[in-house]
């Protein structure tokens, strides 16, 4: 998979009549998942077609994307038998231009409070009728005053655009997780007039931009999609010499490395740690991997006036002088993490090309030549978007360091009984409550490993499961002696006539290898058996390039294939587990 | 000369075998040649020859020998 970099680029130097051929062949190649998109618009904005498809193919996914009438928004949502609401989709994309040109607008202008009401009530329309996460853009600014050098007590267009584009920010802020910024005025910043657009086009055709606006558009949208599909990165693999501080710590000593706040180029280096703080913050998972002494390294992290990293904040390391591609190895390992989901970052380009030749999974990221743009190089990738940012992901760092002690307790035990056993596990196994949906909407985007069926849902899914009377969802939240996980495991359930189907069966690796994904199914299916008056269950596994150990899992757990070559049981006379050393709760301590 | 450019152009945009390009190719005659397929079209032929076409050559480029006709306006070949 492309980069949203490399593919802007392709974009932005290949001709469009090439662009558009290679769409032919792109279409007949298979993507892991579809996404589908409806832009509603008040301008021609169809021009964006093939470079959001090519986007989306090069984000392993093969694209659907519809176009609503010529502004006619409000009318198509309010329409029951408009495609909007005949035909679910993943994404829509509300996409508003305004020229500061055209009188009708300085019209709407004259009364900012209107217009946002009016764009309120749209946008709650499509909040309540659609399922589907929507991408709402901000306005553009006049280029020229119409005023002049003067400034007048009244308000000029600047200012009314400025209240406009606050409310935008303020109203996607409160619906976050359902709504999303794609922050044009960002883009023409970047770019400048002449290079966003083309006002032949926008008077002949009502088509206002150029190629290099409508690709960081596209590239909005793909970030989107691809945070929706589950592909966000989870763990950054750092390099230490000349990739957290310039110069080499084993040569040129503690005193000597480049790190320093108010120096050139110590600031580039302290500026880069300081983005990688704030990916920690959201969850982000840190981890070096380093060929030097380690107490060079950990005196830096311990001592060093201007880290900002510390040595809390790295969830593993391996900081020794064996080959790069075996400690990554290791580490994905120690983490329990898929290879898909690290990023690797190294100054050398030979380590970098080691990596990427013998780990193609990974994604490598080489220490730009260009050192100034070092500090926003991961900001501009889009690797760790997601849809929301939960408590979780706050705390996950914290919960890696935890499992270090873990493992250190693993190897003091004799047996594996005991070790799980001296572990002092609680299990806390409920329905769904309210405030569980976005952390649960987010376990089904991003677990790949240990999912039944790898169905992705959106926060408004998961709130019409829980609203719904033919659907169950269970929750699973764990802790132990050394602290706890949080909310790890999701189960959704299907009432049908003579059976219940198991939709989705999930599980975060970071609490696997304890037989908790025994306790939770045996305590969900239970209850919702004697609930439902449902004994015969199906288990609906859909499987992927990464799930195969649930295959493991349901003979284990006494699932029968049967002639249509699906899994059921049949809980009558099914005995469970008898997991002893798991204590199982209903309430508790899920937000510790 | 740019006619090799322009028939390459036509036939990534419109997915039509070269040798089929002709005088003949026109806007009637292409199937998928619409009014946001030409926008495009223009777009490619101004980046396959880094020139840019004013609003009026833009509306007359409708077939294969006036989009060679006025690219080379626009070249300023004679």
């Amino acid at each position: 998979m492309y980069t949203l970099k490399e593919i802007h680029s392709l974009v932005v130097q290949e001709n469009t009549a090439n662009l558009i051929a290679e769409l032919q062949h792109l279409k007949n190649t298979t993507k892991t998942h579809s996404l589908s998109a409806y832009f509603l618009t008040n301008f021609t904005i169809n021009t964006i077609d093939h470079i959001l498809n090519f986007y989306l193919y090069h984000s392993n996914l093969t694209p659907d994307i519809k176009w609503g009438q010529y502004d006619n928004a409000m009318q198509e949502v309010l329409d029951p038998h408009s495609i909007l609401h005949t035909q679910k989709f993943d994404l829509i994309v509300y996409s508003h231009f305004y020229d500061s040109n055209d009188p009708s607008f300085l019209m709407l202008l004259n009364e900012p409070q209107l217009f946002i009401n009016n764009l309120t009530s749209l946008l709650d329309l499509l909040k309540q009728k659609t399922n589907a996460l929507i991408l709402v853009n901000t306005l553009l600014f006049p280029f020229f005053s119409e005023k002049g050098i003067t400034s007048t007590p009244q308000d000029n267009i600047i200012d009314k655009i400025i209240v406009i584009n606050q409310f935008i920010r303020n109203y996607i802020k409160e619906n976050s997780g359902r709504f999303f910024l794609m922050d044009w005025v960002r883009y023409v910043q970047l770019l400048g007039k002449n290079d966003s657009m083309d006002y032949r086009y926008w008077y002949m055709h009502k088509s206002p931009f150029k190629k290099h606006f409508l690709s960081y558009y596209a590239a909005d949208i793909a970030r989107v999609a691809r945070a929706l599909k589950g592909y966000a990165k989870k763990c950054l693999i750092l390099d230490c010499d000349n990739t957290l501080w310039g110069g080499i710590v084993g040569e040129e000593g503690y005193s000597g490395i480049q790190l320093d706040n108010h120096n050139y180029p110590g600031k580039i280096f302290y500026d880069f740690q300081n983005s990688l703080l704030e990916l920690a913050n959201q969850g982000v998972i840190l981890a070096l991997c380093s060929k030097n002494n380690e107490n060079d390294v950990w005196e830096i992290f311990d001592k060093h006036p201007y880290s900002l990293l510390k040595r809390s904040h790295i969830a593993a390391h391996r900081i020794n002088w064996l080959n790069k591609v075996d400690n990554i190895i290791d580490l994905v390992k120690e983490l329990n993490i898929a290879q898909e989901s690290c990023v690797f970052i190294d100054d050398s380009p030979v380590e970098c090309e080691l990596v990427r030749s013998i780990l193609p999974n990974v994604t490598v990221l080489q220490v730009p030549a260009a050192l100034y743009d070092y500090p926003t190089l991961l900001f501009q990738e889009g690797l760790f978007d997601k849809l929301t940012i939960s408590d979780n992901d706050l705390t996950r760092n914290l919960n890696y360091q935890q499992e270090s002690l873990r493992k250190a307790a693993y190897t003091s035990a004799t047996n594996l009984i005991d070790y799980l056993a001296s572990l002092e596990l609680v299990a806390t196994v409920h329905p769904l409550k309210r405030d569980e949906i976005p952390r649960v909407a987010q376990l089904t985007q991003k677990t790949n490993q240990f999912n039944l069926s790898t169905k992705r849902y959106t926060q408004t899914q998961i709130e019409d499961f829980y609203n719904s009377i033919e659907n169950a969802i269970y929750t699973l939240s764990v802790r132990d002696k050394f602290g706890c996980y949080g909310l790890t495991g999701v189960l959704i359930a299907k009432k049908q006539k003579a059976s219940a189907i198991i939709d989705t069966f999930l599980m975060s690796c970071r609490i696997l290898s304890r037989n908790l994904e025994y306790v939770f199914l045996e305590k969900a299916l239970k209850e919702l058996a004697t609930k439902w008056h449902l004994y015969h269950w199906q288990a609906e596994y859909i499987p992927s390039e990464k799930n195969q150990q649930i295959v493991d899992f349901l003979t284990k757990a006494n699932f029968q294939i049967n002639e249509n070559g699906i899994y059921c049981v049949d809980l009558s006379n099914w005995k469970g587990f008898n997991i002893d050393y798991v204590q199982v709760v209903q309430e508790g301590f899920e937000y510790a | 000369m740019p006619e090799l450019r322009i028939k390459k152009t036509l036939s990534n945009m419109f997915n039509i075998p070269i040798e089929q390009i002709n005088d003949n190719t026109s806007l009637d005659t292409v199937r998928g040649w619409t009014s946001l397929a030409h926008m495009n079209l223009m777009i490619a032929l101004e980046e396959e020859f880094s020139v840019q076409f004013t609003d009026v050559q833009m509306m007359e480029m409708l077939n294969y020998p006036l989009i060679v006709l006025t690219v080379k306006e626009a070249l300023e070949i004679p």
